[in-house]
């Protein structure tokens, strides 16, 4: 069996190219919900397959390569996200929309309230948001995403409706 | 399941369908580029967007939005790959070590395009390390190119720009510290004076200005150079940190002096829901914004002026669409009696509130407009980005947005006191999707033939162009290199002077 570098390159290439066949386009989806825009999801993405690349030989399970690659798109929107300078100021005029109002004209205003408070909740909250309600995730696999534990998934959640609730009942 | 549930759900999956493709997978360059990457430390579209200096909310695209610059080189195919991966590394290298207030080539003349301004200035991140500071990039408007960077004074900060109309002079405000959103809120602004020489030893000179500073905890809600220079507008809120609901004042500085001009104030609004809000609308051009302020030729001031009133049913619990009572960008003129009520004082300009939508829906400017006026000629009159209604490429009309169908976008020119628009400058049709910019003006010659701006037609992030709009025709350009890069923001060009 060759276990040069190349050897190993060259059996992952498949695996991985095969399974970014297959969720590569979720993933991206998932990693717009969580950054907001696709030129950065797109790469996020990459990186986790990347990442899965080069890790392949490592994996102990690479019977689930999703939750590999969740985990490692979810930590890469984190990293993006920080690294941003998302407002600079206080108060009500750290909220920003995801879209601009015209755009936004064309949705119904519901929605556009719900982009709206999901952009402005708090990282964790939007996670978990996104990965119960877009993704159905369960308790477990959205702990297991997140690397938190599946109380603080609930009360994350929990709030994060809330907060969304409010938003939409101020019209905002 | 709840409500709100049920629209999380119906959201989520909306903006996620707006993704229908990816590219391909990279895997075939790792064993060549990411050796490369390594010795560089980044990888080189993260390195590319970071240095560049994406203002997190003020996002930069950079070159990914720029037609004929393709991310990491567009996906190249792999044998490219690495040597572009190469090539972005080394001229990074390049990028970060242009030194401060230094040129960093003589510009080749510019042709100038149906007047469009030759040079713009802009602010960037020094970094991409959330507390690094902002600092003032200087280019060239039709290559894109930068010609010069220039750091804030020590310790401080660039926070906004805003420049007159003879394309060499600035105004800009500094702060202590950075725009890290994790530090301490509305810091004191100072004032400078920016003076732009391309080409020359001395390409950017930043000169103290003796406009008072401002205090801690004052909302700095837009700032606008006059024409000529001499004078600057500030819309602002002395203690909006604390009172939010507090007096909001616009104040006319002399650039020479520091004297306050003129001055009016405004009691009534504040940023609860139904309160009327002064100098920004739903998209919010930024704290600093030289948007949500214009000058009307050297008489008098634009700013918008709304009112959103949330609507519920009776026991509160269920949500209805907030009704829009007003959306007006006023004009106030400098004769107008110093020291009173702003909204007294002034007369409207251009009234933005929609009434029910009919189909066909006609191009229409929205709220959006109040974050981000462009006023032409002495009339005076008001370009924006307007939408109109959606339909199927039969142009059978819907009243939904969805994925197939398309909708009309334009520039509209309203008349003085105008509640629709009076002349269509351009129109365009664009695929529903979710762009997050679907046509921006932000620069317009006075005559109101030409402008700059941002246009998206295919409803892509990714392909939202910088241009110019001159006899209906949209001319793509290079993307500004102060380009933002953060989704959220509405607009990756809100911190450039022309």
């Amino acid at each position: 069996m060759d276990t040069s570098e190349a050897g190993l390159t060259a059996r992952a290439a498949p695996e991985v190219t095969a399974l970014y066949a297959e969720h590569a386009l979720g993933l991206v989806r998932l990693a717009v919900l969580l950054v907001g825009d696709r030129p950065s999801a797109e790469d996020i993405v990459q990186d986790a397959f990347l990442g899965l690349y080069r890790r392949w030989e490592r994996l102990t399970d690479t019977s689930a390569p999703l939750a590999y690659l969740r985990v490692s798109v979810v930590n890469g929107c984190r990293t993006t996200l920080r690294r941003r300078t998302r407002s600079r100021s206080a108060g009500n005029f750290t909220e920003r929309p995801a879209e601009s109002a015209e755009a936004a004209a064309l949705l119904s205003a519901e929605q556009r309230s719900v982009a709206g408070a999901l952009r402005r909740l708090p990282e964790r909250q939007r996670e978990a948001l996104v990965l119960r309600y877009y993704l159905d995730l369960s308790e477990a696999e959205i702990a297991a995403a997140m690397g938190i534990s599946r109380g603080t998934v609930k009360s994350a959640t929990s709030r994060a409706l809330a907060a969304v609730g409010r938003t939409l009942r101020e019209g905002s | 399941m709840t409500r709100e549930e049920d629209l999380v759900r119906s959201t989520t999956a909306l903006i996620a369908a707006t993704v229908r493709e990816v590219p391909p997978l990279r895997l075939l360059t790792v064993s060549d580029a990411s050796r490369t990457v390594a010795r560089h430390g980044t990888r080189g579209s993260r390195g590319s967007r970071g240095s560049r200096g994406s203002r997190g909310s003020r996002g930069s695209r950079g070159s990914r939005g720029t037609p004929g610059r393709g991310r990491l080189g567009g996906w190249l195919v792999p044998a490219g790959a690495a040597a572009v991966v190469l090539a972005i590394a080394l001229s990074l290298v390049l990028i970060r070590h242009i030194p401060s207030e230094r040129v960093a080539a003589a510009p080749k003349p510019v042709t100038t395009v149906d007047g469009v301004p030759a040079y713009y200035a802009g602010l960037a991140m020094a970094s991409s390390a959330q507390t690094a500071p902002e600092e003032i990039v200087v280019g060239q408007t039709v290559t894109g190119k930068r010609l010069a960077t220039m750091a804030p004074p020590a310790g401080t900060t660039f926070a906004g720009i805003t420049g007159a109309a003879d394309d060499r002079t600035f105004v800009v405000d500094t702060q202590p510290g950075s725009l890290d959103p994790e530090g301490e809120p509305w810091q004191p602004r100072t004032w400078y004076l920016l003076r732009i020489d391309p080409g020359s030893a001395k390409a950017a000179r930043l000169t103290p200005l003796p406009i008072p500073e401002t205090a801690q905890g004052t909302n700095v809600a837009g700032i606008a150079l006059s024409p000529d220079g001499t004078e600057l507008a500030v819309a602002l809120q002395p203690n909006g940190l604390n009172d939010p609901s507090g007096p909001t004042y616009l104040r006319v500085y002399s650039v020479a002096t520091g004297a306050v001009l003129h001055s009016w104030f405004s009691t009534a609004t504040g940023p609860a829901s139904g309160q009327p809000r002064l100098f920004d609308g739903p998209k919010y051009a930024g704290p600093d914004s030289d948007l949500a302020l214009a000058w009307v030729g050297q008489r008098g001031l634009a700013f918008g002026y709304s009112t959103v009133i949330p609507a519920e049913t009776a026991d509160g619990s269920g949500i209805t669409p907030p009704k829009v009572t007003l959306a007006q960008i006023r004009f106030i003129s400098l004769q107008a009696k110093d020291g009173g009520d702003l909204i007294g004082a002034s007369q409207v300009l251009a009234s933005l509130a929609r009434g029910s939508r009919t189909l066909p829906t006609p191009l229409a400017c929205g709220l959006s407009t109040l974050d981000d006026i462009l006023i032409t000629g002495d009339g005076p009159t008001l370009i924006c980005g307007a939408l109109g209604g959606s339909h199927d490429r039969s142009g059978n009309a819907s009243t939904r947005c969805a994925s197939k169908l398309v909708f009309d976008l334009g520039l509209v020119e309203y008349a003085a006191g105008a509640s629709a628009p009076s002349r269509v400058l351009a129109s365009y049709t664009a695929r529903c999707g979710g762009s997050l910019v679907a046509l921006q003006p932000l620069w317009s010659n006075p005559a109101g033939t030409t402008q700059l701006g941002l246009l998206d037609k295919t409803g892509s992030a990714t392909a939202v162009q910088f241009g110019i709009f001159s006899k209906g025709r949209f001319t793509a350009l290079p993307m500004p290199v102060t380009a933002g890069n953060d989704g959220y923001g509405p607009s990756p060009l809100n911190y450039v002077a022309w």
